[in-house]
């Protein structure tokens, strides 16, 4: 289904969830689910937390249905609820010290093996990733990850398309600077 | 590009800045050439003509693109995951949402000194008493919505939290109404609504209040 059916399937279904009918909601959550997941992987770097931050997403997105404008699209306004929802997470992490066993060990010179190779280039940009500025880190997921428009990703953020522009691109040379240091 | 030096520049005799380290640090190469620019080109940003046909030919620019693009291989690759969700998530989405229908709702006030918090039953007893008041409404009652809202078999009482539902600065509320057939329906709705929004903002002082109704029952004097 293209993007515009999908869209209009999902305002069917906010149609019914709205009248109280759970089934409806729930066929949201499974069409949104994967990049709802992904959209909080991405952002925090960390499968189980995304996991808890994207059931407290949709839990909200219920909750919050009588607030939600039906000229936006249902995903936008999710992925906008899952983005604040990561980095109240991150928050949170940051007031705890970092285990030990995530740590990423720096690639060792004898360490050939192309998995391993691999493995520690995915840890390096989910740190990295993970560094980034709040906003910067947004705006790069939602463009270069989740492959959004400037204009998409702008009104998930609630803010221009030429500020998502620019931050977007301040997180991707201070990624590729970060990627070097790893190198 | 303006700033380039066509001295600093030139072709490359080998492979792509074979005989250049590129330095990614600098925030311009040797030709005059932003690194920025080139770092946004190297991830996917569609070059600006100018660049795209200096770079072609310059030492710098090719070194400086072909390191880039190497380090942003793994972005490019991790952009083309999804990463699949655990295989309970919907069942525990949908079992969080059903626990949310048995929690004792209430009303948030917040205030500077400290947060005032008004129990669902409370709204419940509100607004039914401000319907009570409307001409042509015999008898009312909040009514439990719970059932319906998570597709459950009905299981609580009239003027539970069920009846209510707080979304923001939005009170909801469901009433059960048995009319005396002295009024049009419609108008005794009408009035059931704004008095039971006026009462329930004027006692709480959020901005707005939903009332569904349903007409449950006529009396015949």
């Amino acid at each position: 289904m293209d993007a515009d059916g999908t869209a209009q399937g999902d305002a069917a279904l906010v149609a019914l969830a709205r009248e109280g009918c759970g089934g409806g909601f729930e066929e949201l959550v499974r069409r949104h689910q994967t990049r709802a997941h992904t959209l909080a992987v991405r952002m925090l770097g960390d499968r189980h937390e995304a996991a808890d931050v994207v059931q407290e997403a949709f839990v909200k997105a219920w909750t919050g249905l009588p607030r939600f404008d039906d000229r936006a699209a249902f995903s936008t306004w999710l992925y906008r609820i899952v983005v604040r929802e990561s980095i109240d997470q991150q928050r949170r992490r940051a007031r705890r010290p970092l285990p030990v066993e995530q740590d990423v060990e720096r690639p060792a010179t004898d360490r050939t093996d192309a998995l391993v190779e691999q493995r520690v280039r995915e840890d390096a940009v989910r740190r990295a990733v993970r560094a980034l500025p709040e906003d910067q880190r947004a705006a790069l997921v939602l463009t270069a990850f989740l492959d959004l428009e400037h204009a998409e990703a702008a009104e998930v953020l609630e803010t221009t398309p030429d500020a998502v522009r620019g931050r977007a691109a301040r997180a991707r040379r201070a990624l590729m600077r970060e990627m070097g240091e790893w190198a | 590009m303006s700033e380039h030096d066509p001295a600093a520049g030139g072709s490359a005799g080998g492979g792509p800045g074979a005989d250049v380290a590129p330095d990614l640090d600098r925030d311009t190469q040797p030709c005059g050439t932003p690194t920025d620019a080139l770092l946004d080109v190297a991830s996917g940003e569609p070059a600006p003509p100018d660049l795209a046909d200096h770079a072609g030919t310059c030492v710098h620019c090719r070194a400086v693109l072909s390191r880039a693009e190497e380090l942003w291989e793994p972005v490019r690759q991790m952009a083309r995951q999804e990463e699949p969700p655990p295989p309970d998530l919907v069942a525990s989405v949908m079992a969080a949402v059903r626990r949310l229908g048995r929690e004792p709702l209430h009303l948030v006030l917040p205030d500077e000194r400290g947060t005032t918090r008004v129990g669902a039953a409370v709204i419940a007893r509100i607004a039914e008493e401000a319907a009570r008041r409307a001409v042509g409404v015999a008898a009312v009652l909040a009514r439990d919505t719970r059932a319906e809202l998570v597709d459950e078999p009905a299981g609580g009482a009239p003027g539970g939290a069920g009846a209510v539902g707080v979304a923001d600065r939005l009170v909801v509320v469901a009433l059960a109404v048995v009319t005396d057939l002295s009024r049009p329906i419609p108008a005794v709705a009408d009035d059931v609504r704004a008095r039971v929004a006026r009462e329930l903002v004027g006692l709480t002082g959020r901005g707005g209040a939903q009332v569904d109704i349903y007409v449950h029952d006529v009396v015949v004097a």
